[in-house]
């Protein structure tokens, strides 16, 4: 066929299009194997893991937490936390062929089962199931299942291809509320934790108490599965393990006595009951408290309920470890112990007696301003020695003897007995105390000086002295235990979950050990013995067990009646070493007197503590602690007589003076740069009349008054500034 | 000469290998479940038809085709017609593709695909001598884009736009003017990426935007970006906002649109933002004022330029060579700069034709298809996980979707790996290039194009398939020829087969 020209170029053209194109293809082809060998060959392992990621999915079981017992703990004991067991049903929407189907089964399901459908209905709506699918997440068809129910499951033949028995674990709190400041509560991690990866979103984790403080011990180990998406295979990595079995020094009675006892004193309060000789917490209650139970297990409205109830009457605040407040008369004997120890003149014995006639004048050193009267507690307690005083708690003899000895001694001794130090409990959230000086005066009271009233007020434990119920337990166990203080501590033993075998024990950890002699110590033991035998704590007669204490009872900022703050420290049996002593706090808010309402409350602990006590026990104590008196007498006055006569120390002292600069000795305090021209003047400016001597202004005893007035630089007026109106103690 | 071979071996047995490797895959995805829907089943029954499809064509003068070319198009495009009407066309994913015929059903856009060939094949052969003019192009582009438009309503985007570059292809074989090409593909090309580069930043510098607010220590202002997403950017220049924004929400943003202070502040780290992840070629075609003023000044010298020609005569025949690119540039300019103002695109629309450049950046599980395809498709390293070993494309809902239709080739790829998905590759590819031979060898005009128009077919199905499923093109639907899971397509291709083979017998002349 002959071809013009015309159709030979279109040819032509023709056939150069062609091949044009086909370098086209080839150009693709060569894009698609370079990307082939991209993806396959340059990153193909790295998309195999990738591809691993996409088909297989990570699940996890939650490991059992850990039991905590008592402190009498035997293997079968029940427990004071332990978990509940049960089975749940679930199915995951991902495994259904299409929604519809899912539809049916459940509805099958809840006919065989013979439940409501109504509540799965949610989760079948297109859109969340959809997103269901996608996550591959799970619905519970059945919560906490009965064993009838299991049985009638197994007979539903479908059960197994869809759905799963999960099982889960409940906590439950044997004590409840009772327990539930040492124990805390569990629950699911905050925003925040989520943050700091101290759990996974699946996971619980304490939120307070020995939950909290020991979580790491109590988790365990989570089981890890790998769970292909497809296929219906399952492959464990890691079994679960459960968290170590803590053993506690609570001991139940004691524990549930305290929670009983301040209860029905009704008011908010804290009590703590520790062993003397080791620093173990053998009760820890908190009034108000929260259920654990329910914070930890129940449904979501139930929780948010409680919660946002407990909130409102500050519930989780563990007034134990977190509550400050005014020691009030229970620092007196500290006091004591100062003074026999501290006193600037070595002049103070047990038998140093002062009379108390209702009040105590502190005597103006500014001719305008008046004098200042503190008042006793009652009208008048006579003369009375320094066991008489703390037996009866005497105010005015507590006035006199601070006066006398000045703040500098009982300063050193509330700080050397730790009561502005955490005491180091294994709880979370643990406050201070305050034991303050006039440097924290300057700072905190917009730059007033210390006065002379203030040294007096500290001296029945008012003022601005703040002490937690667990540091005063502590600063009590040292009285006794020779100066020697304790870390406080919950936990016993960690053993493990399954042979209970010993991990870890927990020993006395001595924290400090404050030098005094045993004689003052004794001194101011049977002062509080006295106490109870025949002062303000005599109701505590009633109980078999000696005691011995002190009560207490903070006047607060408030000047209505009846808003005092309680307390009441001691400790029993009386007599015994330290090992076996255990030291009781109470304190009740506004709670009206020490020996009214929180007295009570020790003596049930400490009956409930000492259960099977025996009149015999007590004299063999009484025997032991007559003997041991006798040597302590012998000992101390054969130094007292050989140094006191040589060097005019007190024959209760063992300390040399240090002279400490920083316990709040007036004249020193003052800081550096201080002018004392700048200070605010008294309302009342100085009149003209002669200035009283020291020595006439003070009462009873000639004592030099030089070491607490200090150098020049401290004007007159302090004296007559006081910042107590008549603070009431007892 | 050609009585031993009266058929095409090399073509033949191509294609029948690609649709073994087909159905091997679907058996292979099929084999885990315990109740198979027997896709592999059917598929080999669609190959049996096609096969008899593809020998009975074979047997038919192409040239009868030729004639009956109207016909058949005006037989699809009524079938696709009545695919609209929602009592017979059935639907399924979203698109009303399908016609039902009791239990048989094919989708009549496959069919229109190939009728639309036949009819450009035979138009471009009666207007073979004048194909250089620009109006000879215009009756082609109407044939095309008639089934275009009735794909599109169903709506089929992967279907529709394949057609487009079958008819790009044929015009360019059949001798149309490479000016004239190219001119569609600058204008179509430039109007339509400008938009689509604008709202891709606006989309992946979200996250460096909010990044940014918490370095400069404005934390307080992320939270417009949340709430806010591609619309923060309307808001931060206009203050424009969305009309979807809750009381809450929305009185947060009114307070900061009233404090000049905030507003400056989220301003300013919107420009730095802007810069260091758009660069500077984002900043110029933000810039609508001056997108506006270089495309009019390039229209409107090329305008002059066209005006000389005209006036000047034929010695100024070479102009075109520079007012042809310089027009159309300036009016894709000015066409880009209203799609972008008009008709701004939704978020979902430029994610599914954005994300696939960096799958990373973009929510995940909007990119979901791509990453999991390019995982899956790694994962086959060197010679594959196995023939039942392919995790991520077993089972009746795979982890990529469409792992049995339009993503088979990542189901292959993943248990042969490299070596056996480059086979199939060239096996695929063979077949295209064999039945452009085919075209090369033809008989006649209409034989050429017809062979062509087929190969063109077959060509962009293969390779636009293959580019989603390794990453390099947008998502949509388009299946691999042979391969793919759908009687519909693999009896359409085996149609196509069967017109080659018919070519091929008459390829010569006596």
């Amino acid at each position: 066929m002959a071809k013009s020209l015309h159709e030979y170029r279109l040819e032509r053209k023709f056939q150069q299009r062609l091949y044009v194109f086909t370098g086209l293809v080839f150009l693709a082809v060569l894009t698609f194997v370079f990307q082939l060998g991209n993806l396959q060959l340059v990153k193909g392992y790295e998309n195999r893991i990738l591809a691993k990621k996409f088909v297989s999915r990570q699940e996890f079981t939650v490991a059992p937490r850990g039991l905590v017992y008592d402190r009498n703990f035997k293997p079968g004991d029940k427990p004071i936390i332990e978990n509940i067991r049960f089975i749940d049903f679930v199915i995951y929407p991902s495994r259904f062929k299409s929604r519809e189907e899912a539809v049916q089964y459940v509805n099958t399901f809840c006919s065989v089962m013979g439940r409501d459908c109504g509540p799965f209905a949610r989760n079948l709506v297109k859109t969340r199931w959809r997103q269901l699918v996608r996550r591959n997440e799970s619905i519970t068809l059945l919560n906490r299942m009965t064993r009838r129910e299991q049985e009638r499951l197994s007979s539903f033949h479908m059960a197994e291809k869809y759905g799963e028995f999960v099982t889960k674990h409940l906590r439950y709190y044997s004590m409840g509320p009772a327990a539930s400041h040492v124990t805390g509560y569990i629950g699911l991690p905050t925003r925040r934790q989520l943050d700091q990866k101290m759990a996974l979103s699946y996971q619980t984790l304490g939120k307070a108490g020995v939950e909290s403080r020991y979580d790491s011990e109590l988790r365990g180990t989570d089981g890890i599965r790998i769970r292909h998406r497809i296929i219906n295979e399952e492959e464990e990595i890691a079994g679960t393990e459960q968290g170590n079995t803590l053993v506690l020094t609570i001991d139940r009675a004691v524990q549930a006595a305290g929670y009983r006892a301040l209860i029905n004193a009704g008011r908010r309060g804290a009590a703590v009951a520790i062993n003397a000789g080791t620093g173990e917490i053998i009760a820890l209650v908190s009034n108000p408290s929260f259920d654990p139970n329910i914070l930890s297990s129940g449904t979501i409205e139930q929780r948010g309920k409680h919660f946002r109830e407990v909130k409102r009457h500050n519930g989780f605040l563990n007034l134990t470890i977190q509550g400050k407040y005014p020691p009030a008369s229970t620092f007196k004997p500290l006091v004591a112990l100062a003074a026999l120890e501290r006193s600037p003149d070595r002049d103070i014995t047990p038998n140093t007696s002062f009379s108390c006639f209702g009040s105590f004048t502190l005597k103006s050193t500014l001719a305008s301003a008046p004098d200042t009267r503190y008042s006793c507690w009652t009208s008048g307690h006579g003369r009375l020695d320094m066991i008489g005083a703390i037996a009866n708690s005497c105010n005015v003899y507590f006035y006199n003897l601070g006066y006398h000895i000045g703040s500098k001694p009982m300063i050193h001794f509330a700080r050397a007995f730790g009561l502005d130090k955490k005491t180091g409990i294994d709880l979370p959230g643990e406050i201070e105390g305050r034991v303050p000086d006039s440097r924290w005066k300057q700072i905190h009271m917009s730059g007033a000086k210390w006065y002379d009233g203030d040294t007096i007020n500290m001296a029945i434990g008012q003022g601005y002295l703040e002490t937690t119920p667990i540091e005063m337990a502590v600063m009590y166990s040292g009285l006794i235990n020779r100066g020697k203080l304790f870390r406080p501590h919950l936990l016993r033993e960690i053993r493990d979950p399954l042979s209970n075998r010993l991990i870890r024990r927990m020993e006395p950890q001595l924290v400090s050990e404050v030098p005094v002699s045993p004689a003052s110590l004794l001194a101011v033991q049977d002062g509080m013995r006295a106490v109870v035998t025949r002062g303000t704590a005599r109701r505590l007669q009633q109980y078999a067990v000696p005691i011995a204490g002190k009560t207490g009872t903070a006047q607060t900022r408030s000047r209505v009646q009846g808003k005092n703050h309680a307390w009441f420290i001691g400790f029993a049996p009386f007599g015994a070493p330290p090992e076996e002593t255990i030291v009781v706090a109470v304190f009740v808010e506004h709670g009206m007197g020490g020996g009214m309402a929180a007295a009570p409350v020790g003596g049930e602990m400490l009956n409930a503590a000492f259960p099977d006590w025996t009149p015999q026990r007590t004299r063999e104590l009484t025997e032991r602690r007559m003997m041991l008196e006798h040597q302590v007498n012998r000992a101390g006055y054969a130094a007292g007589d050989a140094e006191g006569e040589l060097n005019g120390e007190s024959p209760y002292s063992v300390l040399p003076d240090n002279n400490g600069a920083e316990y709040g000795t007036p004249g020193r305090a003052t800081p550096p740069g201080f002018i004392p021209g700048q200070q605010i003047e008294p309302a009342i400016p100085p009149a003209s009349q002669p200035e009283p001597t020291p020595g006439v202004n003070r009462p009873r005893l000639p004592i030099k008054t030089e070491s607490r007035t200090g150098p020049g630089t401290r004007p007159e007026q302090s004296r007559e500034e006081s910042t107590g109106n008549g603070r009431l103690s007892l | 000469m050609g009585k031993t071979f009266r058929i095409d071996i090399i073509l033949f047995g191509l294609v029948v290998f690609a649709a073994l490797a087909g159905i091997f895959t679907l058996y292979s995805q099929e084999a885990v479940l315990d109740e198979a829907p027997g896709r592999f089943f059917r598929q080999s029954i669609f190959f049996g038809v096609g096969l008899i499809v593809c020998f009975s064509l074979r047997k038919v003068q192409y040239h009868s085709l030729g004639d009956y070319a109207l016909p058949l198009y005006a037989l699809s495009i009524i079938l696709l017609l009545i695919t609209l009407i929602p009592g017979i066309g059935s639907e399924s994913k979203g698109a009303r593709s399908w016609i039902r015929l009791g239990v048989f059903g094919f989708q009549s856009s496959e069919v229109a695909k190939l009728c639309t060939v036949i009819l450009l094949a035979k138009y471009l052969e009666l207007k073979e001598k004048e194909m250089f003019k620009l109006p000879s192009l215009i009756i082609p582009f109407l044939i095309a884009m008639l089934p275009m438009m009735l794909i599109v309503v169903q709506p089929d985007f992967g279907g529709a736009f394949s057609l487009a570059p079958i008819l790009m292809s044929m015009l360019f074989v059949a001798g149309a003017d490479i000016y004239h090409i190219s001119s569609v593909l600058l204008f179509f090309g430039v109007s339509i990426s400008i938009p689509l580069y604008i709202e891709y930043h606006k989309i992946t510098m979200i996250d460096p935007l909010s990044i940014h607010l918490v370095e400069l220590g404005k934390q307080d202002l992320v939270p417009v970006v949340r709430i806010l997403k591609t619309d923060v950017w309307s808001f931060i220049d206009k203050g424009v906002l969305p009309v979807g924004v809750a009381d809450q929400d929305r009185s947060y943003l009114l307070g900061i649109l009233n404090n000049s202070n905030l507003l400056h502040g989220l301003q300013e780290a919107a420009s730095t933002v802007r810069y260091e992840s758009g660069g500077l070629l984002l900043m110029l075609l933000e810039n609508i004022t001056l997108l506006v003023i270089v495309g009019s000044i390039m229209a409107l010298v090329a305008l002059v330029l066209v005006i000389l020609r005209y006036t000047q005569g034929r010695s100024l025949e070479g102009l075109r060579k520079a007012y042809i690119p310089l027009g159309v540039f300036g009016i894709s300019l000015l066409a880009a700069t209203t799609f972008h103002t008009a008709f701004s695109f939704k978020y979902h629309q430029v994610v599914r034709v954005t994300a696939f450049v960096s799958p990373e950046k973009f929510p995940r599980d909007l990119a979901y298809q791509i990453r999991a395809s390019k995982a899956a498709i790694g994962s086959g390293q060197v010679i594959g996980r196995g023939f039942f070993e392919g995790d991520m494309t077993m089972g009746d809902r795979p982890l990529v979707p469409e792992a049995y239709t339009d993503f088979i080739f990542t189901a292959w790829s993943e248990r042969t790996g490299f070596l056996g998905a480059v086979a199939l590759l060239l096996v695929l590819i063979g077949i295209p290039l064999r039945s452009l031979q085919l075209s090369f060898e033809a008989r006649d005009r209409f034989g050429s194009l017809l062979a062509a128009g087929i190969a063109f077919l077959f060509f962009y199905h293969i390779a636009l398939n293959t580019g989603i499923a390794l990453g390099l093109l947008p998502v949509t639907g388009i299946p691999l020829s042979f391969v793919s899971y759908g009687g519909s397509h693999l009896i359409t291709c085996m149609a196509g087969v069967g017109i080659l083979l018919s070519i091929y017998r008459r390829r010569f002349a006596n």
